[in-house]
């Protein structure tokens, strides 16, 4: 048995598997994606206690007490969402929840430095948006 | 007058396009979203042709049964033949509108309800909702009707936010269909061999029956799947199958060398163009090389089934969901009409990838377990089972006189572009071949659209006005990999060589690439792009390159027919290849929607210097390099350029075209020209890489 909370609510789970199949699977959370579930691609990003994380790789079992956020913890008018809607930064849209959760994670902790090494190591973009992603990211952060 | 788009042929009548109900309005159109914005540019065009807010417009797309039969989303012509379409349609059911309502207030036309109290969207979705009871939509779209031209266009901002972008963005429940969940589905993972021609040496069916979290195991002959309650369980049951399975799979040829590997497979030749005298000798020749590319989407492709009383409906990212239906029903042994196939947004599609195989995956899963089932393809299968863009092979070579190209001559060589479902009169779907009870795919043939160019002939034939010219296309039909459509199909490496052996030309002459260009060029679309993005980047005012720091320039028209685009690039050569400034400019007649245009086209440069730069998978005997991310590298947020500029070609009064697939060649020839003017070396063998240009400058 694992407790946590997952955008504030209280979720108690018997699941040991990755993280992202517990959102998925277990609690109807969407936005964190299956890609690649070998912790290459980012799409399945979320933030564990105030760090973006690859919850395909992340095992439950090393989530007792943790604080989990995913796309749906956010506010409707969040500035990271309202950026990317206003500067129409996606094409499919399938990588960018991930990278929402990245860049919502970098602002939070004034990181906003750090945005392209991060991308860089966890974050694909296939369909070629990175411009419009990069510019969104940059007017919140 | 416009001429009918061709959609209209399968679906002629105003009702299979636009209906009026409750107070909205209904679009129904065939082509599908694919990430490339479709969706949102045939509301733009119903909004403004209907002149109704696009918050009222409730738009369906690919559903067997209900939506036209447009084949499929492919080839850039979304916008210029389903667009066009679903324009006529509105164009002539506002017309209808306004003379029932006039009609039915007993006033002449003009002046039926919304001339009275002033034109504005609310009269007219008001007026739609009154006289949507007695107005007959049943009847055919009259082409001859002039939609409105753009100076009257009232109804929509430049820049419209897409109206299914925040649900993509927040993870709205079936937004995507990897997301789509049915009460009672159950999670499948087909186990696929290392590589297409594989057959199933062995299978422990009671081991893999025993495996922890397996529900069901379905075996036909080759094709086996794993049933499971979740998907997590699909993904470990899979994991853990290898160990109770074993293909016989024959060793692929060996591919490092490519033009080797082309050679050695037999080809048909084709003529696509003779013109002139015969071409005997050239001046300037290079043989250019484009490897196999991986589709590499970033999703996993999906399909959900559900078996009915009658047959099944599957829902499924296909490009295509009339010919694939049909395909799946075929191999299902049922009727067409009693399968239905609903089309529900996948990640990024760029051509025929798993979408359509995996559709039946799931058909023939739900079948097998009486229950709805969700079927994902794995990474690995993605990289492995999915077609490839086809490597490919281009000889070009020019003979000169007095500063001008006397003689053009292209050979081409190449596997197909073309094994979509749909083509041909086999089954063009993965797991069909595998069953006990076997389905052929069909003939190799890409068709002959000359001088479009169907497949590896596509962009062939230059832009540029030469008298003699010798253009052929030698067709390999074996499919030691699968081989299939991939955004451009031949134009990528068609336009890198045309584009290539131009600027060898100028150079060979003394002639400045651009003016070289404008000298050989009649058509005045053409010319007004290439002096754009020549403008754009300051082109005359450039440092004259070396030192490792170049421009390039490139040029095409997406199969000589529709968008123009041209790009000046900057690139900085040193360790790595970086190309730090693109500057560009696309005609895509009118643009439908600029923003989605403007969005295309930059992800359309993106994935081109990825492609150019970047990107190959190899065949080798014990299977394709690639089989992952960590085998396939794309290009990364640290090479994008620091400078990306779009500009719209005011071209509003010429007809829309598709803007998808007109980057790829052009990109790739301005690379190819930049590190020609960097360093003084011309790469010729995509991916151009700094190992390429090492061993070149040795």
């Amino acid at each position: 048995m694992t407790a946590l909370t997952v955008n504030g609510m209280a979720v108690e789970t018997t699941f040991d598997g990755p993280l992202l199949h517990l959102l998925r699977g277990e609690l109807d959370l969407f936005a964190a994606k299956l890609g690649c579930g070998e912790g290459n691609c980012g799409a399945c990003t979320v933030i564990v206690n105030g760090q973006a994380v690859q919850s395909c790789q992340t095992p439950l079992w090393d989530l007792e007490g943790a604080e989990v956020r995913t796309v749906e913890g956010l506010r409707a008018d969040d500035p990271v969402i309202a950026a990317f809607m206003e500067e129409n930064a996606a094409q499919c849209g399938f990588c960018i929840p991930g990278i929402l959760m990245t860049v919502t994670a970098l602002r939070d902790q004034g990181k906003g430095g750090d945005l392209l090494q991060t991308l860089d190591e966890r974050h694909i973009c296939r369909c070629g948006a990175h411009m419009r992603i990069l510019r969104a990211a940059r007017t919140v952060l | 007058m416009t001429a009918p788009s061709t959609s209209l042929k399968a679906a002629p009548l105003i009702s299979h396009w636009v209906g009026f109900e409750s107070g909205r309005v209904q679009i129904r159109s065939g082509k599908v979203e694919i990430g490339q914005g479709i969706g949102h540019a045939l509301m733009r065009i119903a909004a403004e042709e209907l002149e109704v807010p696009m918050e009222i417009i409730d738009l369906v797309q690919g559903r067997t049964a209900e939506t036209p039969n447009e084949l499929w989303s492919s080839a850039s012509i979304s916008v210029e033949v389903g667009g066009l379409a679903v324009r006529q349609a509105c164009t002539h059911a506002r017309a209808l509108a306004l003379a029932e309502g006039a009609r039915l207030q007993n006033v002449h036309p003009e002046d039926a309800g919304v001339a009275d109290c002033g034109r504005g969207t609310a009269d007219m979705a008001a007026l739609y909702d009154a006289v949507a009871p007695s107005l007959d939509l049943d009847v055919p779209v009259d082409p001859a009707l002039s939609p409105k031209p753009r100076s009257d266009y009232s109804v929509l901002p430049e820049k419209t936010v897409p109206h299914d972008l925040r649900d993509r963005l927040t993870g709205k429940p079936g937004a995507f269909l990897q997301d789509f969940t049915l009460p009672g589905m159950l999670h499948a993972r087909v186990l696929h061999p290392p590589c297409t021609a594989g057959v199933l040496l062995q299978c422990d069916e009671t081991a893999l029956a025993a495996l922890p979290c397996v529900r069901h195991v379905v075996r036909d002959e080759s094709f086996v799947a794993l049933v499971a309650e979740t998907e997590h369980d699909a993904i470990r049951a899979a994991q853990a199958a290898s160990a109770h399975v074993s293909w016989d799979t024959p060793d692929l040829p060996e591919g490092a060398d490519l033009p080797a590997l082309l050679k050695d497979l037999p080809a048909e030749r084709r003529r696509i163009l003779t013109r002139g005298d015969a071409v005997t000798s050239v001046d300037v020749e290079l043989c250019v090389t484009r490897p196999f590319l991986a589709h590499a989407s970033v999703g996993l492709s999906t399909a959900v089934a559900r078996p009915d009383d009658k047959g099944m409906t599957v829902w499924t990212q296909s490009q295509g969901v009339y010919p694939t239906r049909d395909e799946i029903a075929r191999t299902l042994g049922i009727a067409s009409e009693d399968l239905r196939l609903i089309h529900v947004p996948g990640a990024g599609c760029y051509g025929h990838n798993g979408a359509d195989d995996v559709a039946l995956d799931a058909a023939l899963c739900a079948r097998a377990v009486g229950a709805p089932v969700r079927v994902s393809w794995t990474r690995t299968q993605e990289m492995t089972s999915a077609p490839l863009g086809s490597g490919m092979m281009v000889d070009v070579g020019a003979s000169l006189a007095q500063g001008r190209i006397t003689g053009w001559t292209h050979k081409v060589r190449s596997l197909t572009h073309l094994t979509r479902p749909g083509w041909g009169d086999g089954i063009n779907l993965l797991s069909a071949w595998r069953l006990g009870d076997p389905h052929a795919a069909s003939d190799i043939e890409d068709p002959g659209q000359v001088p479009f160019g169907g497949g590896g002939d596509r962009n062939a034939i230059p832009l540029y006005a030469v008298p003699n010219i010798q253009v052929t296309y030698d067709m390999i039909k074996a499919q030691p990999v699968r081989t299939s459509a991939l955004r451009s199909l031949g134009a990528h490496a068609n336009v890198f060589a045309i584009e290539s052996l131009m600027d060898e030309c100028a150079l060979s002459v003394g002639a400045d690439p651009v003016a070289f260009r404008l000298a050989h060029l009649e058509d005045p679309r053409a010319r007004a792009v290439l002096r754009c993005a020549a403008d754009m980047a300051s082109w005359d005012d450039r440092s004259s390159g070396g030192d490792g720091i170049g421009w390039g320039i490139g040029l095409g028209r997406y199969k000589n027919k529709a968008a123009y685009f041209a790009v000046a690039l900057r690139l900085e050569a040193d360790a790595a290849l970086h190309v730090t400034n693109v500057h560009c400019a696309v005609d895509c007649g009118l643009p439908v929607d600029p923003d989605g245009v403007r969005n295309q086209i930059e992800g359309g440069i993106i994935q081109a210097l990825s492609w150019t730069l970047k990107e190959e998978t190899v065949l080798r005997p014990d299977g394709l390099s690639a089989r992952g991310w960590d085998t396939y590298s794309i290009i990364n947020w640290d090479e994008l350029p620091s400078k990306l500029e779009v500009k719209i070609m005011d071209a509003e009064n010429n007809p829309a075209l598709g803007v998808g697939e007109c980057t790829m060649g052009p990109v790739a020839g301005a690379v190819g020209n930049a590190i020609r003017n960097a360093l003084g070396v011309r790469l010729t063998a995509m991916p151009l890489t700094p190992q390429k240009l090492l061993e070149a400058l040795a």
